[in-house]
Order: structure tokens, then C-alpha cells, then sequence
């Protein structure tokens, strides 16, 4: 089988710092994956070496099978990337921006006008579609950054903390966009620290904790395997936080 | 109040002492060389002064006029620093939103905010104004209370800076986003310090050998300095009271003019802090919740998804420095300069000679450089000063959007290839007018115009494929400051290189000429051939351009 995301045996440093140490997992077409750790366990540094955007100093990583160190170009067309703070061109309007994005994946641009149209009408921006983007919120922002990721219909998708700056209306239409987008047989790949979003949206999870991948399996497995604990719980347990609850306590004695 | 202000500020003062240990040594160097400068040229400026008073000079100007515009300048200076520093202070900086929810006085956040910048500002001004005070007063033979005053009313001219600015920068951001007004400023600031370095250097250029002086000239001179002691403005009449304390004359009128300039300083930063405050906070309050200008969807992408890849990614480009005010200074900084540069270069020397009727001729009557070749190479060389920068940004220009193009299915060889063309096609544009316009004033044979046209883009793709691949072996992904967007590592290999190469092509273009119109029969085939080798050797030299950036494209923006 092919996978649309295979990652083997990556590892990257910056000097003395490890930040990613030999990890190795994959993602099948129709899952929605979790990618989870804690502030600096190596996420993002996983993410852009998967995206071309950094050199591991070991390993590989393949985007449906096509290895984007080898491979970029035909690799780059299979998926689409948000970052967690989108930095687009703040003197482009979004409409611009759009049609740019669709144009640099070769949409055909019957088909970008229509997708355009039809994800500006989805994500409530059609009124603001002409305006610069230097005046967009953070999360207007983000939701354009989504658009123009959607806009060729990627294989895989890969997004870093999705929702963050989102209002609920749009998080969640981004949840329900993610989720046809797998039903499609596509894949998606993200990271985020809302443990409650992970828990609903995701088939798998994959905690990744300095720079080692410490869990990877379906939610549900992991529940079960740590007696029916809150993905939260497992979360702490194995990224060494469990001793939070303890601390609030002695802090609120100490208060 | 006050406790809230000194923890702000101590805070602020921190965080600008460790951005300043942060530097590198060689950027530090560079700053105290800068420093050191500024002293010597304040130096000279007073001097110079100290002879317009003392009749040494050509005409004389009255003493106590010059302390009073060198005040007036300082003053106009500050505002204007003062304006920029308070925007940026007021309206944008991170730490607002924190500010504003902890229980801290508008006023203590307003004081410390507008008087964090202050020492850099003191510094900047105490070097640039003191030395020329002492120069003039040691060149009058001035008092001890002369420069005890002068070193005063240096100290607190900067609060009026600021303090105007800010009023200026409150009223202003009622009526336009203050993000916009800060690119505007940063724009004006770019522009100005353009125009008055060509304004300073302006005379001994157009002087040149010629020490003779027009002595109309002087008289207006002097008309005009003595005319602006009768301005009604406090830094003119502090001048003179300066200059009279100096010599001992301590009189009402004096003292009142004193008072004044000190009373108009310290009131008008309070009236900015205790009433321009509430101001500020309706101002800043209102920029959270408004909205933006919209357009919807009917506005259409121009030629977004309408034309060719290459052509899009530079046209967005050009969007882009078209749009930001700050981006299109630094452009028309360099349109000034090469406008500047072709001015100097064609303007008609006294004795009636032009760089155009330079006779090189050589045995058999052969001029290497005819009217025509120098039109070519003049056009060649306007646009290298025009594009220069522009080239060396072309990737500098993605910011931290670079990860969109790095992501994309695009090969680095096709986004070098379109930046270039997003540098070239206008080059080339503007030459093509400029050749065709230069050889009808010149009246010169249009025959040549094919060849020196194809030399003009031949050369032209070669020296901006250079550039351009500079700007992607040396990018800066990472700048605010768009007079700081290029990496200063880029400068020597690109003035070397494009040296290197001009010397180069220049040669081959001029050999073509010259044997075509030594051997007129074969001159069709010898420009053909000198052609094939410019084509040709650029063609290579672009090429090895390419793979420099392909080796090069996978650490870029790794960062």
C-alpha cells in the first residue's frame, strides 16, 4: 500500500540540540492523523521536513509515495501546507492571493474561479474578498491560508495548529471540511495542543515528545490500553506533565 | 504614576540594551565609524559657522542667527523622529494589549512609551549638535555659560520632538490607520534622507575645479541666512540668547527667550501626557474594533490565474512594491540616484564639452567610443543603478510568505528565472525608450540602434540573472525595515561580479564595433558573430548563475 504520508527514520539537529531523533511513522489514504507534543518536543521541525521546508540530516520523508528530497516538485503537488501563524502577502488582496495560490498548483482557472467563489461563500469572506490582506484578523487570515490550501484538492494536507485564532463557527467547518476531505480518500496531518479536537476529529494520534515518537495509535487503543482515560490524561502521563495537578494543589495551600 | 512609569521604563531601557548587546561586532564597528562621523562633520559645520560670523568667510551672517537654525533644524528633525517613534510607541507596538488590561495609569503607559526611545534620540542629537556648538563657540571665543545652556537646551529639545510628534500621530491616526501612516513614514524618511544627501552633495558636483563664486549668489546667501533670523520661532530667538549669554550680555529679552523655548518644551510634554492621553486612549481604543475598508468579490484578480506563471510570480512582486509605500520609496530612492547620475553625466561641461563628443579615435579614424556606444553603455549603466536593488531583493521581497513558494510545486530554477524577468522586462523597457529617445536628440544613424539594442538586453539579462541569483544565495527572510531588507553580504560579490562581467561584455561589444567599422564590408557578419559570443557567454554565465541557486534552494528560508 501506498502511503500518503511515510516518514523514515528522520532526524534532524540544530547543533548540539536533537530535535527530531530518528522518528518513523506513516498515514494512510482516509486518516485524519494528530500529531501531539509538548511546546519544543519537535513538532513543526517534523512537519517541515516533511514539507521540504527543512534538510533532515537523516532520513526520509515521502508524500504519497514520492520522496520530496528526491522528488519535490511532484511531491509538492500531492498536498498543501498551513503554517501556524499565515504569513501571506499582507499587499495582495484575498481574492489575488487566491487566484495566485491556485495558479502556482496549476488549477485551471475555470475550475479555481468556481472553488474561489464557492470557499469564500463557505468561509463567510466574500464581502472582503477584494480587500488587502495586511487588514485581516489573524483568523481571517488563517481562514484564507485554508482556502488557498484547498484550493487543488490535495492529496495531503498538513496543517499546524489549524484552529488557532478561528472562531467556533469556523473551526468547526474546518473540522467538517478536514473530515469530507479523508472521506474523499485523502489525508490529513496536523498538529494542534486542543487535546478536545484531536480527541473528536482524529483516527490516530501520534505524541511525540523530545524529538521521540512516544505513542502512535487510534485514540480509542490508547484509551483503552490506559484505562479509559481522557486523551488529556494520556497526554500528561506520557509527556511527563501528570505532576501538573499536583502543583496547582501545593500552589493553592501555598495561596 | 510615577513607579508605573520607571518600572516601564527600566523595562524598555533593558530590552533596548540587550537588542544592542545582540549585535554583531563587525554592525557595531560600522555604527561607532558612523558615530565618529557624525562628530567630525558636526565639527565642521559649527566651524564653518563661527567664520560666517567673524566676517572670515565671503559674507557675513549675524552670530546669534546661527545657533538659532542649527536649533530650528534639530527641532524640525525631531518632530519628524518624534512623529515616527510616537506611532510606533502609541499605536503598534506587542506589548499594548498587556498594558491596557493591567491596572496601570494611561498616563504612566503614554510617559514611558513616548520617553523610551529618548537616550538613543539624546545620544543621536548630543553628537550631532554639540560639536558644531562648541566649534562655533570656540570659533567666537564665546563664555562658559554659552555651552553650559547649549548642552541644556540640546538635552530637552527632544522631549519637544516627541511630544509634538505624538500630538501630531494622535490627531492623525483619528483620520488614517496608523499602520498605514507608519509606511508612510517609513517612506518619507527613505526619500528624505535620499534627497538631502544629494542636496549636500549637489554643489561640489555642479562646483567642480571652478573656485570662482557668483557674487549674486553670495548676496542672496547672505540676504536669506540674516532673513531667517527674523522668524518667529522660539528656536530662533533661543540661538540668540544663547550667543548673548555667551558674550557676557545677560539681558530680559534674553532670559525671556530662554524662558520661552524652555516653557513651550516641558508644557507642551505635559499637555501630552495629562490631556493628549485621553486622546490617545479613544484613538487606540477605536483602532481595536474597527473594521477594514471591504471590496468584495466583484473586484477581480487582474492577471492572477490569466497569465503565465513566470509572469504572475514577477508581476505579484511588483504588486507588492507598488502597494507599500515603504517598498516603492526604496524604488524611487534608486530612479533619484540614476536620474541624478545620468543629469551629471549629460549635463554640459563650462568649456562646452560633452561626454558625448569624447574622440577616441584611433589609427584609420575608428572612434571606440561613438555617440551611439555611449549612449548604449550610459542607458546600460542608469539601469544597473536603477535595478540594482531591486535585483539584490528579489527574493527578499517573499518575507516570511516564503514558505509558500518553498512549498509549492516550483523549482528554483523557474521562480529565479521569474523573478529575473520580473527585473529584467522593465529594465528592458526603459532602455528600449531610452536608447530610442537618446539616439533621435543625439540625431545620430539608427543603424546601429539593432545592435546596441541587442547588446543593451543581452547585457542587461546577464548582469540582473547575477543579482537576482545573489538575492537567493544571500536572502533576508526576516526584516521590518525595508532599507534593512537586504543581506549586506551580497554588496561585494555584487558590485565585483557585476563589475566583472560589464568589464567583460563591455569588451566584446566594443571589439564588434569597433572591427565592424574598421572592415565595413564584413560588418554585418562580425556584429552577427560579436553577438553569438555576448548571447553565448552569457547564456553560460546565467546558466551557472541557475545552478548556484538550485544548489543553494533547499537551506533557504531553513532558518
Amino acid at each position: 500500500m501506498t502511503y500518503m504520508i511515510e516518514v523514515k527514520g528522520l532526524r534532524k539537529e540544530y547543533g548540539e540540540f536533537t530535535a527530531v531523533d530518528h522518528i518513523t511513522f506513516n498515514v494512510k489514504p482516509g486518516e485524519i492523523v494528530g500529531f501531539l507534543g509538548p511546546n519544543g518536543a519537535g513538532k513543526t521541525t517534523t512537519i517541515k521536513m516533511v514539507t521540504g521546508l527543512l534538510v533532515p540530516d537523516e532520513g526520509h520523508a515521502l508524500v504519497t509515495g514520492i520522496d520530496i528530497q528526491k522528488e519535490p516538485l511532484q511531491a509538492k503537488a500531492q498536498f498543501a501546507y498551513v503554517p501556524d501563524t499565515p504569513n501571506l502577502y499582507g499587499k495582495l488582496k484575498a481574492i489575488e492571493y487566491l487566484h495566485f495560490m491556485a495558479q502556482l498548483y496549476h488549477v485551471p482557472a475555470a475550475e479555481a474561479d468556481e472553488r474561489i467563489e464557492k470557499l469564500l461563500d463557505i468561509f463567510e469572506l466574500t464581502s472582503k474578498a477584494g480587500t488587502y490582506l495586511d487588514g485581516f484578523s489573524h483568523g481571517m487570515q488563517q481562514k484564507v491560508a485554508i482556502i488557498g490550501a484547498l484550493l487543488h484538492n490535495p492529496q495531503v494536507i498538513l496543517l499546524d495548529e489549524p484552529t488557532v485564532g478561528l472562531d467556533p463557527r469556523s473551526a468547526r467547518l474546518v473540522k467538517d471540511l478536514l473530515a469530507q476531505h479523508c472521506a474523499d480518500g485523502n489525508a490529513v496531518f496536523f498538529s494542534s495542543h486542543i487535546l478536545e479536537i484531536v480527541e473528536n476529529m482524529c483516527d490516530r494520534v501520534i505524541i511525540i515528545n523530545h524529538g521521540k515518537i512516544i505513542a502512535d495509535a487510534p485514540v480509542s487503543d490508547l484509551r483503552h490500553l490506559k484505562g479509559d482515560q481522557s486523551l488529556e490524561d494520556i497526554f500528561l502521563e506520557l509527556t511527563g506533565g501528570k505532576d501538573v495537578d499536583d502543583m496547582v494543589k501545593e500552589l493553592g495551600h501555598a495561596g | 504614576m510615577l513607579a508605573d512609569t520607571s518600572l516601564l521604563l527600566r523595562l524598555y531601557w533593558t530590552i533596548d540594551r540587550r537588542a544592542d548587546k545582540g549585535t554583531r561586532r563587525s554592525s557595531r564597528l560600522v555604527m561607532i565609524v558612523g558615530l565618529l562621523i557624525l562628530v567630525a562633520l558636526s565639527w565642521i559645520v559649527g566651524s564653518f559657522a563661527a567664520t560666517l560670523a567673524d566676517g572670515r568667510f565671503l559674507f557675513q551672517v549675524s552670530a546669534g542667527i546661527l545657533p538659532g537654525i542649527l536649533f530650528t533644524a534639530v527641532l524640525f528633525g525631531v518632530v519628524f523622529v518624534g512623529f515616527g517613534q510616537g506611532l510606533q510607541a502609541l499605536y503598534l507596538s506587542d506589548d499594548l494589549d498587556k498594558l491596557w488590561v493591567a491596572p496601570i495609569r494611561p498616563e504612566a503607559i503614554m510617559t514611558a512609551k513616548l520617553l523610551s526611545r529618548l537616550p538613543s534620540t539624546v545620544l543621536l542629537l548630543f553628537l550631532g549638535t554639540i560639536p558644531a556648538l562648541i566649534a562655533f563657540g570656540i570659533g567666537l571665543d564665546l563664555g562658559l555659560l554659552y555651552y553650559i545652556l547649549g548642552v541644556l537646551l540640546i538635552l530637552i529639545t527632544p522631549l519637544f520632538g516627541i511630544s509634538l510628534g505624538a500630538l501630531i500621530a494622535i490627531f492623525l491616526v483619528r483620520l488614517l490607520p496608523a499602520r498605514r501612516l507608519n509606511e508612510w513614514v517609513g517612506a518619507a524618511s527613505i526619500i528624505i534622507g535620499v534627497l538631502l544627501s544629494l542636496l549636500l552633495a549637489l554643489p561640489s558636483f555642479l562646483g567642480g575645479n571652478n573656485q570662482q563664486v557668483d557674487p549674486n549668489v553670495l548676496a542672496t546667501a547672505e540676504k536669506f541666512l540674516n532673513h531667517l533670523g527674523d522668524l518667529p520661532l522660539p528656536s530662533m530667538w533661543v540661538g540668540r540668547a544663547l550667543v548673548e549669554f555667551g558674550r557676557g550680555q545677560i539681558a530680559a529679552a534674553a532670559f525671556s527667550a530662554l524662558g520661552t523655548y524652555l516653557l513651550i518644551t516641558v508644557g507642551l510634554f505635559l499637555v501630552t501626557i495629562f490631556v493628549a492621553n485621553r486622546l490617545f486612549t479613544a484613538g487606540w481604543l477605536r483602532m481595536q474594533s474597527a473594521g477594514t475598508a471591504v471590496a468584495d468579490i466583484q473586484e477581480q484578480p487582474g492577471v492572477f490565474g490569466r497569465h503565465s506563471l513566470d509572469f504572475v510570480l514577477g508581476f505579484k512582486d511588483w504588486l507588492l512594491r507598488i502597494r507599500d509605500p515603504r517598498l516603492l520609496a526604496t524604488l524611487f530612492t534608486s530612479l533619484i540616484l540614476a536620474g541624478f547620475v545620468t543629469f551629471m553625466l549629460l549635463r554640459p561641461q563650462e568649456d562646452g564639452s560633452s561626454l558625448f563628443a569624447l574622440d577616441l579615435s584611433v589609427e584609420g579614424g575608428v572612434n571606440f567610443l561613438s555617440p551611439g556606444v555611449f549612449a548604449s553603455g550610459l542607458i546600460y549603466l542608469v539601469g544597473w543603478m536603477a535595478f540594482f536593488n531591486l535585483a539584490l531583493t528579489s527574493l527578499s521581497i517573499e518575507r516570511k510568505a516564503f514558505y509558500i513558494l518553498k512549498t509549492a510545486p516550483l523549482s528554483a530554477s523557474q521562480l529565479f528565472r521569474a523573478k529575473t524577468l520580473g527585473v529584467f522586462i522593465p529594465y528592458a523597457v526603459l532602455a528600449t525608450i531610452g536608447l530610442v529617445i537618446m539616439l533621435v536628440v543625439l540625431k545620430l544613424s539608427l543603424i546601429w540602434l539593432p545592435f546596441g539594442w541587442m547588446t543593451l538586453m543581452i547585457m542587461g539579462y546577464g548582469l540582473f540573472s547575477f543579482l537576482v541569483s545573489l538575492s537567493f544565495l544571500y536572502p533576508n527572510l526576516d526584516w521590518e525595515d525595508p532599507r534593512r531588507m537586504r543581506n549586506r553580504k551580497a554588496a561585494l560579490p555584487a558590485l565585483l561580479g557585476a563589475f566583472g562581467y560589464s568589464l567583460i561584455t563591455v569588451f566584446v561589444a566594443i571589439t564588434t564595433y569597433f572591427f565592424a567599422l574598421s572592415e565595413p564590408g564584413l560588418a554585418i557578419p562580425i556584429v552577427v558573430m560579436g553577438l553569438a559570443l555576448l548571447a553565448g557567454g552569457t547564456w553560460f554565465f546565467v546558466q551557472w548563475c541557475t545552478n548556484r541557486v538550485e544548489k543553494a534552494w533547499p537551506r533557504i528560508g531553513a532558518g
